[in-house]
């Protein structure tokens, strides 16, 4: 996963963040994880299997060159989930994390993706599938309007169990608030534990996709 | 005690922006482009005779390599009285180009049942752009693996 510094400036609307990777002392980064062991060829795909082993909300914001994606594959002694972070990206190198309020934020070469951050006025979800709010996310204009000035296009993939569990009604409040804000809300109360915003490489088309899965 | 899992069918559909319904018929979504492989899996015990009770599946999937964004996902479910269970394989997206020519997922599938802590079934499963292949390597798992399967 070596990035030069071309690459890095070619994505100049990512925004970088001030502190890398340190832990509350006090949050879900300092919750207990049995020993477990993860394989996988791909950083975020490593990820889905941590938040899901290890019971912890995480958020991905990702870059997926394939051609660039490495295997993990390591062997968790059991720990924290702090120290389970730490061992992936002894391997990821790319990656960093932080804890935010009840989940772990991980960023690709330490930054934002831009439309993770686009305000929302949100209008709220009363009792909505986790399916139902993320159909709804296509529909929001702020995020229409960033896709068109980017002149990016989301595009998932589904294989079909993605709404199988954890898709029970969940509510948001009304306000405004960030993409990835909102993500958080949806992972967290849905228990899914997973989201992630993960955007082609620079001089590709430009294509985002957008999972609570 | 449950053993081994032999497929007992697996149809194909393919959707050309059309609504999808999973294998079960619970789940629909409007509007797809790509395919569905509807695998019925027969559970067997060590004396290759059908299984035949109600047993909670779990499956562990690994990405040995891909050159699409297909993200991972796992579900559980559970054989019916019979003691058969259903697997939809499926690679679905929202435009007719959603899914490349050269599209590539290979992965390893684990499957497991109560009664046996051992995998019933292990598969390396390659989906490409219009279909997939399903590889048995229970008795040799690590087969599965790069450079014998890997996308080009």
């Amino acid at each position: 996963m070596m990035k030069t510094a071309s690459t890095i400036m070619i994505l100049g609307a990512l925004v970088t963040l001030a502190s890398p990777a340190f832990a509350n002392s006090r949050g879900v980064s300092n919750n207990h994880v049995p020993a477990i062991h993860i394989e996988t060829f791909g950083a975020h795909n490593a990820l889905y299997l941590i938040s899901e082993k290890a019971n912890v909300p995480i958020g991905v914001e990702a870059i997926f060159d394939y051609k660039m994606e490495p295997t993990i594959d390591f062997d968790f002694p059991g720990g924290t989930v702090a120290d389970l972070l730490n061992m992936f990206v002894s391997q990821a190198s790319d990656y960093r994390w932080v804890e935010d309020t009840g989940i772990i934020h991980v960023f690709w070469n330490s930054t934002h993706l831009p439309i993770a951050d686009v305000m929302l006025s949100y209008p709220g979800a009363e009792n909505k599938t986790r399916q139902q709010i993320w159909d709804d996310i296509d529909k929001r204009p702020e995020v229409i309007a960033w896709l068109n000035a980017n002149h990016c296009e989301r595009n998932e993939l589904f294989m079909g169990k993605e709404f199988r569990a954890h898709n029970g009604p969940i509510s948001i409040k009304a306000g405004s608030m960030t993409l990835a804000q909102l993500l958080d809300q949806v992972a967290i109360k849905s228990g899914e534990n997973y989201w992630a915003i993960v955007q082609s490489p620079a001089g590709q088309k430009c294509q985002i996709r957008i999972s609570v899965w | 005690m449950p053993t081994s899992a032999v497929i007992e069918s697996q149809p194909l559909t393919t959707y050309s922006n059309q609504t999808w319904i999973s294998c079960d018929q619970t789940e629909t979504a409007p509007n797809k482009w790509g395919y569905q492989r509807c695998v019925t899996y027969q559970v067997k015990n060590q004396d290759s005779k059908d299984y035949q009770k109600v047993l909670d599946v779990h499956e562990d999937v690994q990405v040995i390599d891909e050159n699409i964004d297909a993200p991972l996902h796992t579900s559980d479910s559970s054989t019916n009285a019979d003691g058969e269970f259903l697997d939809g394989l499926v690679l679905l997206g929202n435009s007719a180009n959603a899914i490349p020519a050269n599209a590539c997922s290979i992965l390893k599938q684990t499957i497991t049942v109560t009664g046996n802590k051992s995998p019933i079934r292990v598969n390396c499963l390659r989906f490409g752009s219009t279909d997939v292949t399903i590889t048995d390597v229970t008795l040799n798992p690590s087969q599965c693996s790069k450079p014998t399967y890997q996308c080009n």
